[in-house]
């Protein structure tokens, strides 16, 4: 369960969350919010990336130590190298993060083929393809997806409706948060849709 | 009909000219500003330069026409006039050709002309060129009989431009195999020597690309910013054509002047400085495009540090080669030298406002106490 108490946060003069509180309590959660609401930099802000005016926020009652190793966000607002190709960035974070390499998933994404590619040559489908799978791969309790379905072809949404759905078997505690504009497949597979 | 027809097709390809030469225009000027970050630097001491900057020009132009005496030597002036044209070429490349916009180009224009185009606008920024030709219109049929290598290096010059447009692979081997031929101690004609040029440079055009790129396991900081220099190595062969620069001219000012070294070494310890701490300006833009992503590696701290080190590895290669080449090694100096490129980088981080203030100041104060 993830909290957040007393958020403040704004980018000059635009308030994005003024004494802002909520608790997440699904153990799937479906944000859904108009454009520049603030999901995904609520999302940035969960996982570290971001730091608010003021606030907290506690993970399963709890203030997290290591961010890092508990929460693992996919977003677009991550800027990966895009000289390199998209095995050249997974080996990377496979080698920094000490995971195993993700072979199922990338096969599973029908990922392999473009594993050579760099990542500046992708279609925007891969290169979140490739987002989702360094989420993924490092296995974290928290689990943050920013627009998980946006430029993913039908089976695509499948296969990560299908790893979502066992992705927190092994978790007890984990949770999964997405922001989503079109949540009906993720509302059928059990993720409670909310607003911000 | 057909002259209507010629007339209509005359009208298009100019207002495609003109859209063309605005985009050039327009380029260049985004190009300039980007040099502001040297901004103050260029106005105080490259702006004041600039005629002497265009007298050397000329000066190595006369070496190239008249090195029947020392036609090795005149065939490496050569081939550093012919870099020094490829990295400004380079540079400029995308407005010469208006890069961002070629599929636009090519939906309201003729292949063609496209082509065209490219060629005036090439011919137009070629500065190297236009200086050999009013040279070469200066020069009586006598004197031509004299320099036939001249035309061959004219046309060296336009043809390495084009290969700069469209084979720039070809470039780089090019100038591969020609800095081995003229480093070898063989006597050749100078025509020899600018045939064997355009010789190498057409046989270039056949060897196949080798992308060395995605065959590089990236396991560490390392491993990517070998990857950032190898993707981006126009950050690095600009700075390194101008050390090279850097030291050809103290080549030949030592060789003229020996009374001089001391004030040499420092000039040239401060362009290498210059120019291997003023990376750090690429460097830092990289450290702010992936930190986030080295964040959820949990490698922020290393990546934050390890942007500071192409630059430092730079400068100490620039500079133990320098003390290799002419073997003036100096202690003191090269401490200096160190701490003096640190603080530099630090204020391309940190306050690049003071960058080039900080580094004119310290040339001065450097040569004010050799006095």
């Amino acid at each position: 369960m993830i909290e957040v108490i007393g958020l403040n946060k704004q980018f000059s003069d635009n308030v994005v969350y003024r004494d802002y509180n909520k608790v997440f309590s699904s153990q799937k959660v479906c944000i859904d919010a108009p454009n520049g609401q603030g999901k995904t930099t609520l999302l940035m802000m969960l996982a570290g990336l971001e730091k608010p005016q003021s606030g907290t926020f506690l993970f399963a009652g709890k203030t997290a130590k290591e961010l890092g190793k508990e929460v693992a966000l996919a977003t677009d607002r991550i800027a990966l190298p895009e000289f390199l190709t998209a095995r050249q960035i997974i080996h990377l974070s496979v080698s920094t993060l000490g995971c195993q390499w993700p072979e199922a998933v990338i096969s599973g994404f029908n990922f392999s083929e473009f594993l050579n590619t760099r990542f500046d040559a992708l279609s925007s489908g891969n290169q979140k393809k490739c987002q989702l799978i360094l989420a993924l791969m490092r296995k974290a309790p928290y689990l943050l997806l920013d627009e998980p379905s946006a430029a993913l072809d039908q089976t695509s949404i499948q296969y990560l409706l299908y790893l979502l759905d066992f992705y927190l078997a092994d978790k007890p505690n984990g949770q999964i948060i997405i922001t989503c504009h079109e949540p009906a497949p993720f509302v059928e597979q059990g993720f409670e849709c909310i607003s911000l | 009909m057909n002259i209507a027809f010629s007339k209509h097709s005359l009208t298009q390809y100019r207002v495609f000219m003109g859209y063309r030469y605005l985009a050039y225009q327009l380029e260049l000027k985004q190009l300039l500003l980007q040099l502001k970050s040297f901004g103050l630097l260029f106005l105080v001491v490259l702006g004041s330069s600039v005629l002497g900057l265009i007298l050397l020009l000329f000066l190595g132009l006369g070496k190239i026409i008249d090195s029947s005496s020392a036609p090795q030597y005149g065939a490496q002036m050569a081939l550093f006039y012919l870099l020094l044209q490829s990295v400004m070429l380079s540079a400029m490349k995308s407005a010469i050709k208006n890069s961002h916009q070629r599929l636009f180009q090519r939906t309201i224009a003729r292949s063609v002309w496209l082509y065209l185009v490219d060629i005036k606008l090439l011919t137009l920024s070629n500065g190297w060129l236009i200086a050999s030709v009013l040279i070469a219109l200066d020069l009586t049929l006598s004197q031509w009989v004299k320099v036939p290598h001249f035309i061959v290096f004219m046309l060296l010059q336009f043809s390495l431009g084009v290969l700069c447009l469209y084979k720039p692979s070809a470039l780089v081997y090019g100038f591969l195999f020609s800095t081995i031929l003229v480093l070898v101690p063989i006597h050749m004609q100078p025509l020899t020597y600018h045939m064997s040029f355009a010789l190498l440079f057409a046989l270039s055009l056949f060897v196949p690309v080798v992308n060395v790129n995605g065959r590089i396991a990236v396991s560490s900081l390392f491993g990517f910013w070998f990857c950032y220099l190898l993707n981006h190595r126009w950050t690095l062969v600009w700075r390194v054509s101008l050390l090279l620069c850097v030291f050809m001219a103290s080549a030949a000012l030592i060789n003229e002047r020996a009374d001089l070294v001391a004030i040499l070494v420092i000039l040239a310890m401060a362009f290498i400085v210059l120019f291997s701490s003023s990376l750090q300006f690429d460097c830092g833009r990289v450290y702010e495009q992936y930190r986030l992503f080295f964040k959820t590696c949990e490698r922020e701290r290393a990546f934050y540090i390890s942007q500071f080190l192409p630059s430092i590895l730079l400068f100490l290669v620039a500079t133990i080669s320098y003390s290799v080449i002419f073997g003036h090694s100096h202690s003191v100096l090269f401490v200096i030298g160190n701490m003096w490129c640190v603080l530099q980088v630090y204020l391309a981080q940190k306050k690049p406002a003071h960058y080039a203030l900080v580094w004119i100041a310290f040339t001065a104060g450097l040569l004010a106490l050799l006095n």
